[in-house]
């Protein structure tokens, strides 16, 4: 048989529930612009019955406690937005290092490689046909002094952004290290926390925004344990398991795009790490792209150029300068004896001073095939190097504006299942607002009929 | 779908920044008139921008090489003109010397302009050229060619022909190889002048006036064959004018905008992001929060 304060209990059992659910409600709000928050949401039971005999059993409701506070999310989606986010991070670097690469060359324009080269040999033309004019001779070294500081700048430009590359890559090794790290702490937390029978939703959520960070650096997947914990891979390394987060390793091969210690050597297949070992990769292409250029001009100038006499009368003079073996485009440069005098600048078969015939050969190597450069002329080997980049930009542009469509669409999707909605919260607020005045009501009511009770046996 | 307050007000944002981007370069392609700014806005056009690039500035390199040539050969033109002129001279010279009614004192005075005339060939075959170089020297071209050796002309020069590049593998020579026409007038003239000093009628009529035809003609054929150049390289110079106006127009096609276009774009880009802001700061406001009493 109830007792005659039962209805007291269950009106401040109510008001206790309704507390609670207004707690949530003001949780939910406070995070409405916190990363990675997924709403909460209270959930309600009624309690158990109280059986009673009145001319037959009767059950009287108990009132309300709270069943649960529940994160809102939709794994499916989380396992989605982890690839999705992988893929982007790929995307993006890749965009990001090239169009950095690009912006090198500087083409097309008026500053660029393509155009020294164009006034290179056009220097050579004016000065076949011209060759007493001393400033034809002058302009020759210049035009060739530009050509070669242009080609050095722009590999000393590829090399800085190749030791960039190399330091972002170590950069993210390390994230990846303090990822796994902190991942393995939440992991300990929550496992502490759900032993405890507690629902640790918060740190739920802050380590789905670890392992979604980790994701966007390199291709991760996690396997959740019994225990609330999470195991994290990257292919076969294991990053985080039951034992706590396991060392990353910072050797690195961006040729065979593997990182490597000890243990063994593991491949990376997607993220922002993949990308930064490819545009290494790609930086090294090119540097080899311009190698081969200013070793084929030392090759192809200096070798019509060494077999004319000079104005003052030397034979075997260098243009540019060679060494054996060729030293690249690093030290690009004309030879000494040139660059110090223009009337080391042969342009003579014979010597004679009227013979342009020899600076004619050079200007005609514009338009010569040269089996070092796969076949093609100096500028088209050029123009093919720009136009490679150019096109590896616009793909990856392409492919990183669908990602993050791809992206987008998920975190749209995920934030309507799991995102704050003040609107919604403020609905939440006012229904809790009033469901804890009638209890509150109710309460009164139960209160006053305590009230007349004890006033009549007080009389 | 629910929409979740964090989300609404990001997709605004991100609606806003992606009209604004759209505007802006929208707006950079209006005020640069470049279509093409980097390879990655057309790769492929990039690639053909940088050939016909290449293409015209050796073709502006060639028509520079053209008036190069065409300086040469009209300075070469010029004194075989003046020497035809001389030559002219001395053929009527030649011409009166032969008369049997002029006499001796009238030869010697002759002789003497002769002697002039001969001057003056040494002289224009030693002309110089635009750059200061000797016209009719050859390649070995620095010094003046032409010394007077006792009474005969001394040639120090080469008869190597000054090649000019004017197109891929096309090439034309400037210089006129004019020896050993040079030498031979002058020993013409000597001769001429010797006979007039002599009063040698005969050989005069008989030898001199023909001599004198035959240098005339010989010369004009020289200048005759220059002419045939400076036409055949003003006809280069026109054709590649015109080469260089077309790849002109080839890589603005590539490399710029059409501006009217692009105007339109910027506008149609600027009513887009007007709009995203209007929807946005709507939105913005909209809250159960203003509709709730108390």
């Amino acid at each position: 048989m109830p007792g005659a304060f039962h209805g007291i209990n269950m009106a401040s059992n109510a008001l206790r529930a309704f507390q609670r659910a207004l707690d949530v409600t003001g949780h939910n709000i406070s995070n409405v612009n916190t990363l990675g928050y997924s709403r909460q949401s209270i959930e309600f039971k009624d309690n158990d019955p109280t059986q009673f005999w009145s001319g037959g059993v009767h059950s009287l409701g108990n009132g309300v406690s709270v069943a649960s506070v529940n994160r809102i999310r939709d794994l499916f989606l989380e396992q989605r937005r982890l690839g999705a986010s992988g893929d982007m991070g790929r995307s993006m670097q890749m965009a990001d290092g090239l169009s950095g690469i690009q912006g090198l060359f500087l083409e097309p324009g008026g500053s660029g490689i393509a155009d020294a080269m164009d006034k290179f040999f056009n220097s050579w033309s004016a000065l076949a046909s011209n060759p007493n004019e001393p400033s034809a001779r002058l302009q020759v070294q210049q035009a060739g002094a530009t050509l070669a500081s242009r080609i050095r700048s722009t590999y000393s430009d590829l090399r800085a952004q190749f030791d960039q590359t190399t330091q972002t890559i170590q950069d993210t090794l390390t994230q990846v290290q303090r990822l796994s790290q902190e991942v393995a702490d939440l992991n300990g937390e929550i496992r502490k926390k759900q032993a405890e029978g507690m629902e640790p939703n918060d740190l739920l959520d802050r380590r789905d925004q670890a392992l979604r960070e980790m994701s966007s650096l390199v291709d991760i997947h996690t396997i959740p344990q019994p225990d609330g914990t999470v195991n994290v891979y990257m292919n076969q390394l294991t990053l985080v398991d039951s034992a706590g987060a396991v060392p990353t390793p910072m050797n690195f091969d961006t040729a065979t795009n593997t990182i490597s210690d000890a243990t063994g050597t593991f491949d990376v297949r997607s993220g922002k790490l993949r990308s930064l070992f490819e545009t290494a990769e790609q930086i090294k292409v090119y540097e080899g792209n311009l190698d081969s250029i200013a070793n084929e001009l030392r090759t192809q100038i200096n070798s019509v150029h060494a077999t004319g006499t000079n104005p003052l009368g030397n034979t075997g003079v260098n243009f540019f300068n060679d060494s054996n073996p060729q030293s690249g485009a690093i030290d690009f440069d004309l030879d000494a004896a040139v660059a110090a005098d223009p009337d080391a600048i042969v342009s003579s078969v014979t010597g004679t001073p009227g013979d342009g015939g020899l600076a004619l050969s050079l200007s005609r190597l514009r338009d010569q095939a040269v089996g070092a450069l796969g076949g093609k002329t100096f500028g088209r080997y050029f123009q093919a190097m720009v136009s490679d980049v150019g096109t590896r930009v616009a793909y990856w542009e392409s492919e990183l504006q669908t990602q993050s469509a791809v992206s987008d669409q998920i975190d749209a999707q995920v934030q309507a299942v799991s995102g704050v909605s003040l609107d919604d919260e403020m609905a939440n607020m006012l229904r809790f607002q009033r469901s804890y005045q009638a209890a509150a009501k109710a309460l009164t009511i139960f209160d006053q009929i305590a009230e007349d009770l004890i006033n009549m046996v007080r009389r | 779908m629910r929409i979740s307050t964090a989300y609404q007000f990001e997709a605004y944002a991100s609606d806003i920044r992606a009209a604004q981007e759209r505007v802006n370069e929208a707006g950079r392609r209006v005020t640069t008139g470049k279509r093409l700014d980097k390879p990655s806005d057309d790769p492929l056009g990039t690639s053909k921008s940088l050939s016909l690039r290449s293409y015209r500035a050796a073709t502006e390199q060639y028509t520079k090489n053209l008036n190069v040539a065409k300086g040469v050969l009209g300075y070469s033109e010029d004194a075989l003109g003046n020497l035809s002129d001389s030559l002219k001279r001395a053929y009527s010279l030649a011409v009166q010397g032969a008369n049997s009614s002029t006499d001796q004192a009238g030869r010697n005075a002759m002789a003497q302009e002769i002697s002039t005339i001969q001057e003056r060939l040494v002289q224009l075959a030693n002309s110089r050229g635009p750059a200061g170089q000797y016209l009719f020297a050859g390649q070995d071209n620095a010094a003046a060619p032409y010394t007077v050796n006792g009474t005969g002309l001394q040639f120090n020069g080469d008869l190597n022909p000054i090649i000019i590049e004017t197109g891929p593998n096309e090439v034309v020579q400037a210089n006129t190889i004019a020896e050993p026409l040079i030498t031979s007038i002058y020993e013409r003239l000597e001769t001429l002048k010797n006979d007039l000093i002599g009063g040698n009628v005969g050989a005069i009529s008989g030898v001199g006036i023909a001599d004198m035809q035959k240098s005339l003609s010989e010369v004009d054929a020289e200048r005759g064959s220059i002419g045939g150049k400076l036409r055949q390289v003003d006809e280069y110079v026109s054709q590649y004018t015109r080469r260089v106006d077309d790849l002109t127009a080839g890589i603005s096609d590539i490399e710029d905008v059409d501006i009217s276009q692009a105007i339109m774009s910027y506008q149609s880009a600027q009513t887009a992001y007007e709009a995203a802001l209007r929807v946005a700061s709507q939105g913005y406001r909209l809250s159960l929060m203003d509709f709730i009493q108390g």
